[in-house]
């Protein structure tokens, strides 16, 4: 037998106990505990909100082998337009010749297939067309009709080797066809006639077809090997109008109709589903792109309408973790917090109905209390470290909520007012170069403006696309930051600002207010959040373009303070959940854990 | 049906009470009155329990617990003056109840 040395070149450290600080992959041997033990990263797959599509339309047909590079094709009504990704947005391309919904779609951008598909108007519950055409990647051409006109198939393969099964043409069917760039030729049946199954595969001969509607919705998975079709094991969950993505060994079954419209991911590993983090947004009649590591999931309907929504999957993903910290000393809500995880200020806020004048510093290790300000702020903005801060608007905030104040470390100093009084607004940047933006002027008027202020006065700047206010910001400086969430609604919208004017990108995943922002422009993190306890956990990481899930606070709080000067640390202090807290929470990214290597 | 969860009631004492490791194999929630909910016949969850000294509760118990603090949280927000609470501001609606799983 070989031993580890002979194989690695190196040999097994023995600890007493495990070392103080293990890196990712390190194996030693616990002399105590008598196991060996290694060290590997967190991880976390989930589905990221991105760019959205320009025109929703439900029944589509759709494309793509990549994450980033995809085609929504038709949809209902008959509509004959097309759009592209390019990875970041969408953008029309020229249109079929024959507008129809429920096509479907195999190849990719530069070399696609839309076959079949329905032309008749939403809910005529026509029987399909034979069209087929070929896309270039600029525009469509008639090509060779398949064999047995319908819609709704499942498909795998290229534009030059595509196989087509199932699909309704006023039965369900368990057709099944191959084109080899020039003809159609029909092949061994599906094991059950099905409509809008899930299909995926890189050959017509190495195809999976999954779910689907017999009429009632199958559960059923098969695998054909360009002879035959072979039953496998099914899905966990029977649905029908699910998208698809990935190939035979290794597939994701994306949303669909069950008993109703789901949100529900599996993944497919070549020989059992397994249901993995759900979309966020369910809907059925979505499409499908990319592989199970990295895929698309595109447009479709919820309950109630046809949706624009994009959402990137990202398989195994390093994620970090919420540990507790020290507790402030005072419990608050609707507090302003601004600093970093070694260095937190936070400041106003209520501890029930006064408004609160305290304020406290964090060390990294515990919390102190610093001097009052000089007029109480409720839900007010803050910007700057715990030796040069800023605090400004809130309720009372004497004169009308605008009023301004620095810190020096240990006590506060008047500063010159906002023009706009407000509360409930967010702020980011430093002392002398601040942005504070959105906010409520009661009674109940919701501003999106914006405000700079530059170390003497405060500037009136352009205002964001939707006043907004309980959302959070993030950014270094007045000239590039962040601003996502808020009321009403419960957001899920993000505007960036570089110091002229607003942008609306990608949009936060779990919709909220009153939640918590630390970080940057480009690397921020956004943190618990109204409702509690349904959205008061979530936690997402902004890497410059997307927002992608990380692990949950152990504790759900809203209007809480957040500080922290990117996306790889965070703290989270006091708020309520609902019963107000003075508890902090410290988030440290790409946390790893130490496994037993079992010998049973 | 066997319990998915357990309940113990546990003082957060600041750094240490929950690491990092902690949280990522476990899933905690935190609730009111210093509740805790973590996953039932986990050697993971049951460390921590001990590591904390928690005293684990029936889903009933931890339920009275946690009602208990939101309803104390609820007669504080119904007794302020009407402007300081929803409608007149919406980001201060009443606590909601708390139903804990079994």
């Amino acid at each position: 037998m070989s031993t580890y040395k002979e194989i690695r070149g190196l040999k097994v450290r023995d600890y007493t106990t495990n070392p103080d600080n293990p890196i990712e992959g390190q194996l030693w041997y616990n002399t105590t505990d008598n196991v060996a033990k290694y060290q590997i990263p967190n991880l976390l797959s989930s589905w990221s909100s991105v760019g959205a599509l320009n025109t929703a339309r439900g029944v589509p047909g759709g494309l793509g082998a990549t994450y980033n590079a995809a085609l929504y094709i038709g949809g209902s009504q008959t509509v004959a337009s097309v759009e592209q990704y390019d990875g970041t947005s969408w953008t029309e391309v020229n249109d079929l010749n024959t507008g129809r919904k429920a096509s479907c779609g195999t190849g990719t951008t530069t070399a696609g297939l839309a076959s079949g598909g329905d032309t008749g108007p939403t809910g005529s519950g026509g029987n399909g067309v034979a069209n087929v055409e070929s896309w270039n990647g600029s525009s469509w051409t008639e090509t060779t009709d398949v064999n047995n006109a319908r819609q709704g198939m499942g498909g795998s393969g290229t534009s030059t080797s595509t196989l087509v099964f199932g699909g309704y043409d006023g039965s369900r069917r368990a057709y099944t066809e191959y084109w080899n760039g020039s003809s159609w030729t029909e092949l061994n049946d599906l094991s059950t006639g099905k409509s809008n199954p899930g299909g995926v595969g890189t050959a017509y001969n190495t195809a999976l077809c999954f779910g689907g509607s017999t009429p009632s919705n199958t559960a059923q998975t098969e695998s054909f090997d360009g002879t035959s079709w072979t039953e496998l094991n099914d899905l966990n969950t029977a649905r029908a109008n699910q998208a698809a993505a990935g190939d035979a060994t290794s597939a994701l079954s994306i949303g669909g109709y069950s008993t109703t419209v789901v949100a529900i991911t599996e993944q497919w590993d070549g020989t059992s589903w397994t249901e993995v983090n759900d979309l966020n947004t369910g809907r059925y009649f979505i499409v499908g792109a990319g592989t199970s590591s990295r895929a698309l999931g595109m447009g479709g309907e919820t309950s109630t309408a046809a949706v624009t929504n994009t959402e990137e999957w990202n398989a195994s993903v390093p994620i970090g973790a919420w540990a507790t910290a020290a507790d402030m000393n005072n419990t608050n809500f609707n507090v302003a917090g601004t600093g970093t995880t070694e260095a937190a200020l936070v400041c106003g806020g209520t501890p029930s109905s006064s408004k609160n004048v305290k304020a406290e510093t964090f060390n990294g290790t515990s919390w102190t209390e610093q001097g009052n300000m000089n007029t109480g702020k409720y839900g007010p903005g803050s910007s700057g470290t715990t030796t040069a801060g800023l605090a400004f608007g809130g309720e009372p905030a004497s004169p009308s909520r605008a009023d301004s104040e620095t810190f020096n470390g240990s006590s506060w100093t008047e500063a010159p007012d906002l023009n706009a009084g407000r509360e409930s607004l967010s702020g980011a940047g430093t002392q002398t170069s601040a942005i504070a933006v959105g906010g409520q002027t009661p009674p109940g008027t919701i501003v999106a403006s914006a405000e700079l202020f530059n170390g003497s006065s405060w500037t009136e700047t352009g205002d964001m696309s939707a006043a907004r206010y309980a959302g959070a910001m993030s950014g270094a400086t007045n000239t590039a930051s962040l601003f996502f969430g808020g009321t009403p609604g419960g957001v899920t919208l993000t505007e960036s600002w570089n110091g002229s004017a607003w942008t609306e990108v990608n949009d936060l995943n779990v919709g909220r207010t009153s939640l918590g922002g630390s970080g940057t422009y480009t690397s921020a993190i956004a943190t618990g959040g109204s409702p509690v306890p349904a959205n008061g956990k979530a936690t997402e990481i902004w890497n410059g373009t997307i927002w992608r899930k990380d692990s949950d606070l152990n504790t759900a709080r809203e209007l809480a303070g957040a500080s922290g000067s990117d996306s790889t640390t965070g703290l989270f202090f006091a708020g309520r959940t609902p019963t107000t807290v003075a508890s902090t929470e410290e988030f440290s990214a790409g946390a790893a854990t130490t496994k037993t290597i079992s010998t049973d | 049906m066997a319990k998915t969860y357990q309940y113990c009631v546990a003082e957060n004492w600041g750094k240490g009470f929950i690491d990092h490791d902690e949280s990522w194999r476990i899933t905690f929630k935190g609730y009111p009155a210093n509740v805790w909910q973590v996953p039932a016949y986990n050697k993971h969850a049951n460390l921590w329990i001990a590591k904390v000294a928690g005293a684990v509760k029936t889903r009933d118990e931890a339920q009275a617990l946690v009602d208990a603090e939101v309803q104390a949280a609820q007669a504080a927000w119904d007794a302020l003056p009407d402007a300081e609470k929803a409608p007149a501001r919406p980001e201060n609606p009443r606590p909601e109840d708390i139903t804990l799983e079994d």
